[in-house]
């Protein structure tokens, strides 16, 4: 499907994504594992969802799943207006770099270790399409500001604490000017204090008109959360 | 490493094609006489006004000797003592003087030398005056006989004045006189331009012969309107000998280069997926971010090139030692060089292109579910499938047309499908075989309970993973099977020319005599004597051969194929008295068979020669074509014709053997060498056409252990965590050694055997087939490489142990505690 098919199928009044009946089935050495059963949810702009509920619930699944990093089995998905299964490779792929953002659980994951979060955040831009711009703008600023990245983003990655290059990875993820920002346990590796921050990190980018949807275990997200989803054995129980 | 190997590939078969061309060349140079190979420009009217114009037409000559001045009058007439008029030779070549003992002294005009027979067959003396084409002449020096086993190079565009004739008379009259003499009487003067003595490499020998064209062309627009054209010279024919050895050997060398680059493509492959799992993190980042793979392989680029120009640079450098060292010649062409150079830089971009293709495919891989499954069970059964037509196809090719065939001094044939027959069936074979093993390894991965601990260990981590298992098996079998296969082939090709040299000359040296021989006490232990006839069976001519069997068999010995006796069984059931049969006699390749009587028509004989066949055989020494020979004894073949031919036959033979019969006043005419009895073009050919697969050998084997080491070192972390929680209960040293052999030694003996199984199996059934003289007996026969079986044997026990104990060092020295929180 071309790009100007998507554009047309895409429509401003819906949800940012939008599950409807979604089932994942795995076959795990002959037998088969229901890891998301019949599950439905809508993901309204500029709100976060969270997705909740215990291991192997799942919700990583069902966020891989709108991160277009994994494909449902039946059920419809829809992201940015698009009909996910419908697309394809290269549409999934362009739905990747240009709708949504993925921040993995371990946070070095999400960054080139070697190179400062400046250039961490240089590169995600470039990724997306986006031509860098200067740290001192006000759009750098804004961003640096609302996930508290500091001084140290002019550090390499690598000499940050989880916390911080939790914060750094949320930053990459925002300045694209993604449409939905998909966080996969974004506290589980980190402590209280730096857990807090990271939590303030994601409500201010809400506050900023940012769309997420975090899986999640830790009470304070789901508190901090606008939308939550409680998943148990891959269905949705409210 | 996959970049060396790719430019050891390369580089490798430029060179060796080059190096095959100068050593063809060298062989060829070397076989032929450089006075036959040579520009010969004749000088024509006044010498000193011409000579000028014609050494300045020579100017553009390159690679070539400094020219000789010679002079030869072919046959003037000369008068000597009132008898007819009959011819003489006369010869001068410039440094003539000093090729014949004793040295001449400078001959003046009318002065001529002649050797000690040439004296003696004229009955001419010191001093003594006659004419020659109406010069009168004086006999001034006498010299020693020229020898002439062999005759020496200087003389040998001359041989008709030294050698004997077939027929054994002593060569025509000729003398030494100088050049005015020679001139005097109207001969033949000549400037020649011998070939340089230096080896050469193709290149410049085709320059050479255009030099040769370009000199002849501006001669006979000068002079042929008035002298005819310059004499044709040796040279095309040499060069076109040479280049049918290189295109042979070409031909074979590319199906085995193709495979070899197949053998990179894969290492390549592979090399890129441990990239892509080297940056792991990254790379999945990048495909999750939505990066184009095309960017992702762009990016790793850069990391990439320094190690492919690196390995390229080593790979060039090893190949360029490789062929110098082992090659057939290491004189290279610089053009071979420069091709290899820029085919290796277009290598060198694809190899990268390839790997970062395979970064960016398991990079895109990592974010997309939907990614194809790569190695399935249909494209492997396909490919073996495909492998095996291709043999089947190449057998038939080969069974149909042969290999390199060999006619007169030329070589031809070595048809690409037929000569990469080997290659194709050991490929065949192995890659089934390598079906099987991953069939069988998951089927039997729980099989070993009664097994001694550390060996029922070592044999479930054999067959832990199918397709590791199966590529070390697989890349083992083919390194052990290329390096047989080149051994018994090239080993092949020289035993194939010992046998049917010996069978030919039917010993070392040959010598047809033309007078009674009392043979040296001291050679009596390695002679005997044959003698020989054509005569007649019905409308054919068959030979009839008489032996002495009480004496062949200190000269000749028969190889087990060439009858179902031995030779001295044969001997002893014709040693004996005419019956009323015939004549006892040994049908050897001939349709008769045993109790046959068969008639012959002899010369001289007063009728038809019966004979009783006591014995058949399909050759026998000193058989030289298909036609059938009669073997009987010496005695009743002259009992029973009255002009056989008599053959000395000399198992080897003392040095100038022949000179100290001639000395003993022994006429002699053909001699045949086991030595140089044939041309040596289509068996070199043979013999370097394969030796590449043994290098292919050594890539394989490059390849093998790489892998195992991969999969060692992946099972680096398991296996500790195994030994902490071992150890602890029981499991000892030995044990672990025990089960580190068993992991180690299983795969690579398996596919040693395998390889050796598929070699020799592709061997034999090469070998008869690859004959390039199948017309000739013996029959081309293979013998099983035990040597080189031995040698393989030998590195795999020794890898085995050196890796088992390398990796119970490793395994031992890591810290539990460490083991068991992830730490490496």
């Amino acid at each position: 499907m071309s790009t100007d098919a998507m554009k047309l199928m895409a429509s401003a009044t819906e949800p940012v994504a939008k599950c409807d009946g979604v089932t994942r089935r795995f076959e795990v050495r002959g037998e088969s594992v229901l890891a998301v059963d019949d599950v439905s949810l809508t993901v309204e702009a500029g709100t976060m969802v969270a997705l909740a509920g215990p291991s192997g619930s799942g919700k990583s699944t069902l966020l891989a799943i709108l991160g277009c990093l994994d494909q449902q089995t039946s059920g419809t998905v829809r992201v940015g207006g698009y009909e996910i299964a419908e697309l394809g490779r290269r549409d999934r792929r362009r739905l990747r770099r240009n709708t949504v953002a993925m921040v993995l659980p371990q946070p070095a994951d999400n960054l080139l270790v070697a190179r400062t979060g400046l250039a961490n955040l240089a590169i995600a831009m470039r990724h997306r399409g986006v031509a860098p711009v200067s740290v001192e703008s006000e759009f750098m600023q804004g961003v640096i500001g609302s996930v508290d990245l500091g001084s140290f983003v002019e550090r390499t990655a690598a000499t940050m604490s989880g916390g911080e290059q939790q914060r750094l990875a949320l930053a990459c993820a925002l300045v694209g000017g993604t449409s939905l920002v998909l966080v996969d346990e974004p506290t589980g590796a980190l402590d209280n204090d730096n857990a807090a921050r990271v939590v303030v990190a994601l409500t201010n980018a809400t506050a900023r008109g940012a769309t997420i949807v975090v899986a999640t275990h830790d009470p304070n997200v789901i508190d901090a959360s606008d939308v939550v989803v409680r998943l148990d054995h891959g269905r949705r129980v409210s | 490493m996959a970049s060396v190997l790719i430019a050891v590939c390369i580089v490798g078969a430029r060179l060796y094609s080059s190096s095959v061309a100068s050593a063809g060349l060298a062989e060829q140079v070397s076989e032929t006489c450089r006075s036959a190979s040579a520009l010969v420009l004749p000088i024509y009217g006044d010498v000193e006004a011409t000579e000028n114009d014609v050494r300045e037409l020579a100017e553009p000559l390159v690679y070539v000797e400094p020219v000789r001045r010679g002079a030869f009058a072919p046959r003037p007439l000369f008068n000597l003592h009132g008898s007819p008029p009959r011819r003489i030779s006369l010869l001068w070549l410039e440094g003539i003087e000093t090729q014949v003992t004793p040295n001449l002294k400078p001959l003046a005009t009318g002065e001529i030398a002649v050797s000690e027979t040439q004296l003696f067959q004229l009955q001419l003396e010191i001093g003594e005056v006659f004419t020659i084409g109406g010069q009168r002449v004086t006999v001034a020096q006498v010299f020693d006989d020229v020898a002439i086993d062999p005759l020496p190079e200087f003389f040998c565009g001359y041989s008709q004045l030294f050698m004997p004739t077939p027929g054994g008379d002593p060569p025509p009259p000729n003398a030494i006189a100088s050049l005015e003499t020679i001139a005097a009487v109207g001969a033949l003067v000549f400037d020649e331009y011998q070939i340089t003595s230096d080896p050469l490499t193709m290149t410049q020998a085709d320059q050479l012969q255009d030099g040769y064209a370009k000199v002849t062309e501006a001669w006979n627009d000068r002079y042929s309107q008035l002298w005819g054209d310059v004499p044709r010279n040796e040279l095309g024919s040499v060069l076109e000998r040479a280049r049918s050895v290189r295109t042979t050997v070409d031909r074979n060398l590319n199906p085995v280069l193709l495979i070899g680059l197949l053998a990179d493509l894969v290492v390549l492959i592979a090399a890129g997926v441990l990239v892509a799992r080297e940056r792991r993190k990254e790379l999945r980042l990048l495909a999750v971010r939505g990066v184009h793979p095309a960017r992702i392989g762009l990016s790793v680029v850069p990391g990439l090139a320094a190690s492919v120009i690196g390995g390229s640079v080593a790979g060039f450098g090893l190949a360029w030692l490789g062929v110098g060292l082992f090659g057939p010649s290491s004189l290279l062409e610089r053009s071979a060089l420069i091709a290899a150079g820029l085919q290796l830089v277009v290598a060198a971009i694809v190899a990268t292109i390839v790997v970062a293709t395979v970064v960016a495919k398991v990079a895109d891989s990592y974010a997309d579910p939907r990614r194809s499954r790569v190695g399935t069970t249909l494209p492997r059964v396909a490919a073996a499938a495909a492998l095996v037509a291709l043999s089947v196809v190449a057998f038939r090719r080969l069974d149909e047309k042969g290999g390199v065939r060999s006619s007169g001094v030329f070589s031809s044939g070595g048809d690409l499908l037929a000569m990469g027959f080997p290659l194709f069936a050991m490929l065949a074979v192995i890659t089934l075989a390598g079906l099987v093993v991953m069939w069988v390894a998951p089927r039997v991965r729980l099989t070993g309970k009664r097994l001694w601990r550390g060996v029922r260990l070592g044999w479930r981590r054999v067959v832990l993973e199918a397709g590791p298992l199966a590529a070390i098996v697989m890349s083992v079998a083919l390194a052990a099977g290329c390096f047989i296969v080149a051994v018994a082939l090239s080993d092949g090709a020289h035993l194939q020319l010992q046998e049917k040299s010996q069978v030919y000359v039917g010993t070392d040296l040959a010598v047809t005599v033309f007078d009674e021989v009392t043979v040296p006490e001291e050679w009596r232990d390695q002679t005997s004597f044959m003698s020989k006839l054509k005569v007649k069976e019905g409308d054919h001519s068959v030979d009839l051969i008489g032996v002495d069997p009480a004496t062949l068999t200190n000269v000749a010995h028969l190889r087990g194929d060439g009858a179902s006796k031995s030779l001295d069984e044969l001997l002893a059931a014709i040693d004996g008295p005419v019956t009323a049969d015939g004549i006892a006699t040994i049908a050897v390749g001939a349709d008769a068979q045993v109790g046959d009587l068969v008639s012959l028509t002899v010369p001289g004989a007063d009728g038809p020669v019966v004979l009783h066949i006591v014995e058949t055989a399909s050759f026998f020494p000193s058989k030289k074509s298909t036609v059938p020979m009669y073997v009987m004894t010496d005695a009743h073949l002259r009992e029973a014709a009255l002009f056989p031919i008599t053959m000395l036959l000399i198992s080897d033979p003392p040095d100038g053997a022949v000179e100290s019969l001639r000395d003993s006043g022994v006429r002699t005419g053909l001699i045949l060498d086991a030595e140089s009895s044939f041309d040596g073009s289509a068996y070199s050919a043979l013999r370097w056409a394969y030796v590449p697969l043994a290098a292919l050998g050594v890539l394989f084997a490059v390849v093998a252990l790489s892998l195992q080491l991969l999969v060692i070192t992946a099972r680096r972390e398991q296996r500790r965590i195994a030994h902490a929680l071992m150890v602890r209960t029981g499991f000892r040293r030995k044990s672990a050694f025990m089960a580190a052999v068993v992991e180690t030694g299983v795969p690579l003996f398996v596919g040693t055997a395998l390889g050796a199984t598929a070699a020799i199996g592709a061997a034999s059934l090469s070998i008869p087939r690859l004959d390039p003289m199948p017309l000739l007996d013996p029959a081309a026969r293979f013998l099983v490489p035990w040597s080189v079986l031995a040698f393989a044997g030998l590195i795999v026990a020794v890898w085995t142990v050196v890796i088992a104990f390398s990796i119970v060092r490793s395994t031992e020295r890591s810290d539990p505690m460490r083991v068991f929180h992830g730490a490496p």
